[in-house]
């Protein structure tokens, strides 16, 4: 455990050595590889008065809005095929089919029929992580153990609040990876409908400060806000996740 | 005194193409089964007498009549209480304790203070009080079952129904398993059907004893005459061994030296 994570850091630091190094040699302009201390200074710089805080935290709740709604309704759908051998067919299908479609793909038609605003972003993020935690959901509950299903039976459980009392936990193993995959997609999702939008009218976000700082061709700052939507991942892969994977499936001794 | 259990001309085929003739797995069985009753069912593999608790139990179709304490049984519910082989049985997202007083909960019994009481108690009978907190992966296979055997007791069903409960643990569990069960049955009175291929299992925990054949007939079905608790040096021990030995060799058949 504390050994790789010591492992992870060597490797960071050795990234950074290299990346220093290189720009010391002048392999390349220092436009197309800027110096980690001007990527530091437009980090700070972004975040004391370029709006770069403020922005990510639009972001922010503009992802955990989708990402509620989408988690929530990837549960009811993938509960109700539980349940409807024909919904359970179709709603298969659909989830084969729709996850193919980028979630950029679908902001022409969103923007034609929903408009400009947040809503429009919010339902590129439910697309995003609807369809691939659908699938895990779905994969997850059809994996449970006979013998769980039998227990639940014998223990006075019907069809209805088996779903909570045992597929749920059973499955959250694989429900638990579905989240992690839709987070990153929901991440991805969102900031490129930011980069082809620009602003909402209410607000702005990460997205769009990489467009202007390209616009602007400040690439220390792309590389600063690129920094900021690595660091909030690994926020949230090892801090949240961590935090319940050790509540939940280390705990039950489950998983992987 | 109504039966505890009554099945009249029970009949549970498959229905399925790949199976010659019938595919019938149990033919005809009758049997009666007072309260407080220890029926162990011995039989050679395959002779169908899981697929009997499973119908029992209300996890198979069946024709003909199946009925506790004059019910029809057309599912499974907590008056018939399965004690599984497999060691994966308790649900691996509760503790121990939870694992007894979750079956209790959804019966309707809310109240904290008493759910523990009843989960204390039942754990306590089965030597496990103070695994309480513990998650079904830190226990070893023969506490997994002990556990088992409590969450079925703590429901106070009619019948227990174990299907080779022990036939996945090493000799010195099953031994001191099979001691326990024997004085959790004295205790509580609770009627059980066990399923088991060993012999000396049978003769040591059933008051009463079937072989069933290897064409899912009960070809045997008595009284065990031996004075409780059994171990090898009982008087007339070898005598019902042979007896049960040799009736099990008839009814696998083709296995018969």
């Amino acid at each position: 455990m504390k050994k790789r994570f010591v492992h992870q850091i060597v490797f960071i630091i050795a990234v950074l050595a290299m990346w220093q190094v290189i720009y010391e040699l002048q392999l390349f302009p220092a436009l197309m590889f800027p110096s980690l201390g001007s990527i530091f200074s437009a980090l700070t710089e972004g975040f004391a008065d370029g709006g770069l805080g403020e922005m990510v935290l639009y972001s922010m709740s503009l992802l955990l809005r989708g990402f509620v709604i989408g988690i929530v309704a990837a549960f009811v759908l993938s509960g109700i095929s539980m349940m409807s051998r024909t919904f359970c067919d179709i709603y298969n299908m659909i989830v084969s089919m729709c996850d193919l479609i980028p979630g950029v793909a679908m902001i022409p038609l969103a923007i034609l029929w929903i408009g400009i605003g947040e809503e429009t972003i919010i339902l590129i993020v439910v697309h995003s992580i609807i369809w691939p935690m659908s699938r895990s959901i779905m994969d997850g509950f059809s994996s449970v153990p006979k013998i769980y299903k039998e227990v639940g039976a014998n223990i006075g459980l019907n069809r209805y609040s088996m779903l909570l009392g045992i597929y749920v936990p059973a499955a959250f193993a694989h429900i638990l990876s579905g989240i992690k995959v839709g987070w990153a997609r929901a991440w991805r999702g969102l900031i490129s409908a930011e980069m082809i939008f620009g602003t909402t009218g209410s607000g702005a976000g990460i997205g769009w400060f990489i467009f202007m700082k390209r616009t602007n061709v400040d690439i220390a700052g792309v590389f600063a806000a690129l920094l900021v939507i690595v660091a909030i991942g690994a926020v949230v892969e090892y801090v949240v996740f961590r935090y319940i994977e050790k509540n939940t499936i280390r705990k039950w001794g489950i998983g992987k | 005194m109504t039966p505890i259990l009554k099945v009249e001309n029970l009949v549970k085929r498959f229905h399925d193409e790949m199976s010659y003739g019938q595919g019938e797995i149990l033919k005809d069985l009758n049997f009666e089964m007072q309260r407080g009753e220890f029926v162990c069912i011995l039989g050679p593999s395959g002779c169908g007498k899981s697929t009997f608790l499973r119908c029992i139990g209300g996890f198979e179709g069946y024709e003909g009549t199946l009925a506790v304490n004059g019910e029809c049984v057309t599912g499974p519910g907590t008056d018939r209480i399965m004690v599984f082989q497999e060691f994966s049985q308790l649900l691996p997202w509760k503790t121990v304790e939870k694992n007894v007083q979750y079956p209790l909960k959804l019966q309707g019994c809310k109240d904290k203070k008493k759910l523990q009481e009843i989960s204390d108690l039942y754990l306590e009978k089965v030597d496990l009080l103070e695994y309480r907190k513990f998650y079904p992966h830190q226990l070893s296979g023969g506490m997994k079952q002990r556990t088992a055997i409590a969450r079925a007791l703590a429901l106070k069903p009619e019948i227990i129904l174990m299907d080779e409960p022990f036939a996945s643990l090493d000799a010195m569990s099953r031994n001191h398993l099979q001691a326990e069960l024997y004085q959790i049955h004295q205790k509580e009175k609770v009627s059980v059907i066990f399923i088991t291929h060993n012999i000396q299992e049978a003769i040591c925990l059933g008051t009463r004893i079937l072989v069933m054949s290897k064409n899912g007939e009960i070809k045997v079905d008595m009284m065990n005459p031996l004075p409780k608790p059994v171990t090898p040096s009982s008087e007339k021990y070898g005598e019902m061994w042979d007896l049960l030995h040799d009736a099990l060799y008839e009814a696998g058949g083709e296995e018969k030296e």
